[in-house]
């Protein structure tokens, strides 16, 4: 008992300094933004829900609303599915250890460009003026005015994909390496095909991986933010307007009171779709467990 | 008991958080620590001693006051300070073209005048350096000859004449002069020439063939301490033995004060210093004192000690020209600004507290001569109070606008908001609305019971009887040219419509003065802004498309769209366009030209263009928009702990001292503009005309006539800018927008309806938040 107790109190002062720094730097804060959604700018009079009315009513919040959940509707699954096809091209030529680590290495350049320079790349490329209209010209083909019109859109996500899939990759990678090989041998044996083995063993073995490569990914979307800002400044074309210029935006006005009450939904928000993703992956997981024992190989342990 | 025990596993988690929550919260409250001001504007010199901070019980402080002479003097020459420790000025007045040395043994106000034989009032004076002896050196050149002289005025008044035996000019075809001059304590003059060399001079012959080495730098200006030469040139700071004209060993404290602060290297404006030296009491010892305050330190000393802090006194609004020792404590300075020349005497105080009781921050997003001189006003008139002034962006560090905005109001969560706000390029609307300004209204009233308000501009800021933010200066957007171009310029399309006509009539002819695309979108956008946007908060589309639409007429007429023929900068908002365009204007190289009018000498220019050209001017948009440019608009924080400090501050910006400086724009206060009017009516004395020559953005020399101006020309320029009744849009994220759009319009990267389609949907965004 005694020791049992010992190692829970060492168990918490293990814990107790990152909780700490989660609690200082993260915690603590978001109490304060959550006391101020209630409280106005200046002054701190508590005014109710009013900062979040405001938030609801406005134009703006909704704009910016809207596109940052379409990017994600549109970056999320491009990205995964992208990232988790050039994961298995990747382990498909792992035995040529050469060609592996050269294919690895140049998924991962994007990640280490710096964003200024990523940004200096894209003006010069999609500029009205840039490399891309340059080519199009040439094959007679009509430019765009490209971070200007609808197409920023179709840009940024690009801009998204190509710098995040490689981080993405090595996460399917690792997930991947984590799946036994005997399990694909045994199923070959049995006479389970390509598909099968991908659809039966990989996927599902997965689930934790995939699961928190979503949550990570989702995360990692909202850092977009920052090269649109570079590319387009405060107010870009509406179609990439998201939620962080909208921050940034409110944040220079003063409007702290509309900030927390935002934050608050924002957090709400992401809050409540990883615990989606969590329950859907719970769910699936029990479906898995029962599917596996009556499945067409006789289950597996 | 399992269950138990989670529950206090539970409770002591949730306690532990709540003990971390209210720690951590509470450090979010309002800071009341004191603050030393370390991020003012005008703190330097990081080896300086450092004071106490604010209340502290420490006493002891140089006091400023002014040095005043009778009224009859315009203008200061020269201070210095005698071998006997007595002060000597070398002053004089253009209206009674005298002259007069005075002489004090502590300048402490018993002055002793002697008029001296000889009048300053048609000379040019390049340099001036009183001698240990009682007299004073001058050299330029002097109404009794054309030729460059060196004249010398003994105690006595007397005059002695010398020609100044001068190197020829390198690598150019001209004479040489005298830039500075300069005298050690025993009497050996040393001059600056042209070459950037500085030069011994014969006091017997004028004879200067003596050159000083500098590792053969250029120097841009010296000073002297006792025997020291301080010579300053790219490099930083060279000292040499005025006796013996040999280097000495590095100055350490000077060094690096040079290198900490790359500006104190040169001065843009000629006969001002960024430091200017003076011997301290103690052998050795060097006084010397820039904008940031006066410091002393010894010979092979490290460390530099603050005796003046240009914090806590009008220094720092002042260009330097010279510093003297007044007695054994005191100092003297003589400096100058837009209000003219003046001396200030610093004066130790053991009684007074080391630093004063309250603090007033102000808070301005670009740095401005008239603010920094306004708060020198203030601090003589309130030496209790420590003001500190913080600037969102200087030249040093780069901060974008953008950036500034985001510092302060970070500032402001923190409840360290500033005490006065200048609101020029801040979110000022949305500050208001916050309630984070207080209502103005009462100290307004007082300002206009006094003095007087233009109540044009008064009205415009006032909503339901509170005024929260009010600028101090406001000035219009003017057309000049004949009858037909002014009437045109009632509206900006029809001046617009004008110039495009007249460029057809004219294809030879440049027809208007030629600004860059920035230039012009800007211009008009200050003339014609104030009405685009509608009561329910969103944007005229027509009226920016028209706008546009102005914009490109007139700039497509100009006839070479590289930007370099006639403007090649646009830098500075506060740069008088008008008058600029009126000197083309009578030179007949332009019909007409339109901008910004931001003193009164950009009226005399106009005038002169009008009597020479026939031509008049008129306000642009004059009968459509009728608009004005706040320029220095000034709010209080709603949160100061010192409001009263504040409101009196915001009374000396408002008020008719201030109001008298003829620069940044015309004063609200009345007072104030007919001080500025009654000192240009009478600025050129009996002659009443005066003869201008100046160089053009492109080296070009111009001359023209300027005559005094009239009390019916600055009455009617009065009825003028008392018919505006609205202020510019002055929003910046409006303004960078619509510009940003309306330069690729206008070099033809975009199309009108593209560039009102981007601009209606960013504006849109940002007017929806």
């Amino acid at each position: 008992m005694k020791k049992q107790k010992r190692r829970k109190v060492t168990g918490l002062c293990f814990v107790l300094p990152g909780f700490t720094g989660v609690a200082v730097f993260y915690l603590i804060p978001f109490l304060d933004v959550f006391r101020r959604s209630f409280v106005t700018a200046i002054g701190n009079r508590f005014c109710g829900f009013r900062n979040y009315r405001t938030v609801f009513s406005n134009a703006a919040f909704r704009l910016a609303a809207g596109n940052t959940l379409q990017f994600l509707a549109v970056c999320l699954p491009l990205l995964l599915a992208l990232s988790l096809l050039a994961a298995l091209g990747l382990s498909a030529v792992a035995e040529n250890e050469k060609l592996y680590a050269i294919l690895k290495g140049a998924y991962l350049i994007p990640l280490a460009v710096p964003a200024a320079s990523v940004v200096l790349l894209w003006r010069l490329v999609f500029d009205r003026y840039g490399f891309l209209n340059g080519i199009l010209d040439v094959f007679g083909i009509a430019g765009e005015d490209w971070m200007n019109s609808g197409a920023a859109f179709g840009v940024l996500v690009f801009g998204y994909i190509w710098k995040n899939t490689g981080y993405v990759v090595v996460l399917w990678l690792a997930g991947l390496s984590s799946v036994p090989e005997t399990l694909y041998e045994a199923a070959r044996v049995d006479g389970a095909g390509k598909w099968d083995c991908f659809v039966r063993i990989t996927i599902p073995l997965m689930r934790p991986a995939i699961f928190m490569i979503v949550v990570i990914s989702l995360l990692n979307s909202f850092k977009v933010f920052r090269e649109a800002w570079m590319v387009a400044g405060s107010y870009p074309q509406e179609s990439i307007y998201l939620l962080q210029h909208l921050f940034n935006n409110w944040f220079r006005d003063l409007s702290m009171d509309r900030i927390a009450a935002a934050a608050v939904l924002l957090c709400i928000a992401v809050f409540g779709l990883i615990r989606l993703l969590q329950r859907c992956w719970e769910g699936s997981r029990q479906r898995f467990i029962k599917s596996s024992w009556t499945g067409r190989w006789g289950g597996f342990e | 008991m399992r269950l138990h025990s989670e529950k206090k596993k539970r409770r002591g988690c949730a306690f532990l958080a709540v003990l971390l929550s209210v720690c951590a919260l509470a450090g979010c409250g309002k800071t009341t620590g004191d603050t030393t001001g370390e991020d003012s504007s005008q703190a330097g010199n990081e080896g300086a001693a450092s004071f106490a901070p604010t209340g502290s019980g420490a006493k002891g402080r140089f006091v400023e006051s002014d040095v005043s002479f009778p009224e009859e003097v315009t203008q200061i020459r020269c201070i210095g300070t005698r071998a006997d420790g007595g002060v000597t000025v070398l002053a004089d007045g253009t209206d009674a073209e005298k002259t007069w040395l005075f002489t004090a043994d502590n300048a402490g106000g018993d002055w002793t005048a002697q008029e001296v034989e000889l009048s300053l009032a048609d000379s040019w004076v390049s340099g001036a350096a009183a001698a240990p002896d009682g007299s004073v050196w001058l050299s330029g050149s002097f109404a009794d000859t054309d030729a460059a002289r060196v004249k010398k005025i003994n105690p006595d008044g007397s005059v002695e004449e010398k020609i100044p035996g001068m190197p020829e000019v390198k690598e150019r075809d001209a004479n040489n002069v005298i830039t500075q001059m300069g005298i050690d304590t025993a009497g050996r003059i040393f001059v600056l020439d042209l070459n950037g060399d500085v030069l011994k001079m014969n006091p017997e012959t004028g004879e200067c063939a003596e050159r000083i080495e500098c590792g053969g730098e250029y120097v841009h200006y010296f000073g002297i301490a006792g025997e020291k030469l301080i010579m300053i040139s790219e490099s930083g700071i060279h000292v040499s033995d005025t006796a013996t004209g040999t280097a000495l060993p590095e100055d350490v404290v000077l060094s690096e004060l040079i290198a900490a602060d790359s500006s104190l290297k040169s001065s843009d404006t000629e006969g001002v210093f960024p430091l200017v030296f003076t011997a301290g009491m103690e052998p050795g010892s060097i006084i010397h004192a820039d904008r940031s305050g006066i410091y002393c330190h010894q010979d092979n000393a490290t460390v530099n000690e603050q005796l003046v802090s240009g914090d806590l006194n009008s220094i720092g609004s002042l260009n330097l020209v010279q510093i003297a020792m007044a007695g054994e404590e005191d100092f003297l300075i003589f400096g100058k600004d837009a209000t003219g020349s003046k001396v200030l005497r610093f004066c130790y105080d053991k009684d007074v507290s080391a630093l004063p009781e309250t603090e007033l921050t102000i808070y301005a997003l670009e740095d401005s001569a008239l603010l920094r001189q306004a708060v020198g006003i203030y601090q003589k008139e309130n030496s209790g109070v420590f003001v500190t002034i913080k600037i969102g962006m200087t030249e040093k560090d780069g901060v974008t606008a953008e950036d500034a905005v985001a510092a302060l109001n970070t500032e402001i969560m923190a409840g360290n908001a500033p005490d006065v706000i200048i609101l020029d390029g801040l979110p000022a609307d949305s500050y208001m609305e916050k309630g984070l300004l207080a209502d103005i209204s009462g100290i307004v009233a007082e300002v206009e019971q006094t003095d007087g308000l233009f109540t044009n501009v008064k009205n415009a800021y006032e909503k339901d009887g509170a005024i929260y933010g009010m600028p101090v200066r406001f000035f219009p957007v003017v057309v000049f040219g004949m009858e037909d171009a002014v009437r045109a310029g009632e509206t900006v399309t029809g001046y617009a419509d004008y110039i495009e006509r007249a460029a057809a009539e004219n294809p030879e002819k440049q027809v208007v003065y030629d600004l860059p695309a920035r230039g012009v979108l800007w211009t008009l956008y200050r003339a014609d802004s104030a009405k685009w946007i509608k009561g329910d908060g969103t944007l005229y589309e027509e009226r920016l498309t028209e706008y546009l639409t102005a914009a490109k007429k007139i700039y497509d007429t100009g006839m070479d769209k590289s930007e370099r023929r006639f403007y090649t900068r646009f830098d500075n908002v506060l740069y008088g366009t008008s008058g600029a365009g009126a000197s083309y204007v009578m030179d007949g190289e332009v019909l007409s030209c339109y901008g910004t009018m931001v003193d009164l000498v950009g009226l005399e220019i106009l005038l002169a263009a009008a009597e020479k050209t026939g031509g008049d001017y008129g306000i642009l948009g004059g009968e459509q928009t009728k608009s004005f440019v706040p320029h220095l608009q000034v709010g209080i924080s709603n949160a100061s702990d010192v409001q009263e400090a504040a409101e009196a501050f915001l009374k000396i910006l408002l008020g008719k001292e201030c109001g008298s400086i003829d620069q940044n724009g015309f004063p609200v206060n009345r007072a104030g503009w007919a001080a500025v009017c009654e000192e240009k009516i009478k600025m050129y004395g009996s002659e009443s005309t005066i003869s201008i020559s100046s160089t053009d953005e492109n080296g070009q020399e111009r001359g023209y006539m300027m005559n005094d101006l009239s009390q019916e020309e600055t009455d009617k320029l009065a009825v003028l800018l008392e018919s505006l009744t609205v202020p510019s849009l002055t929003d910046a994220v409006i303004e960078e927008v619509i510009i940003a759009q309306g330069e690729a319009y206008l070099k033809d990267e975009i199309s009108l309806q593209d560039a009102v389609a981007a601009i209606r949907q960013k504006i849109s965004i940002y007017l929806a938040e």
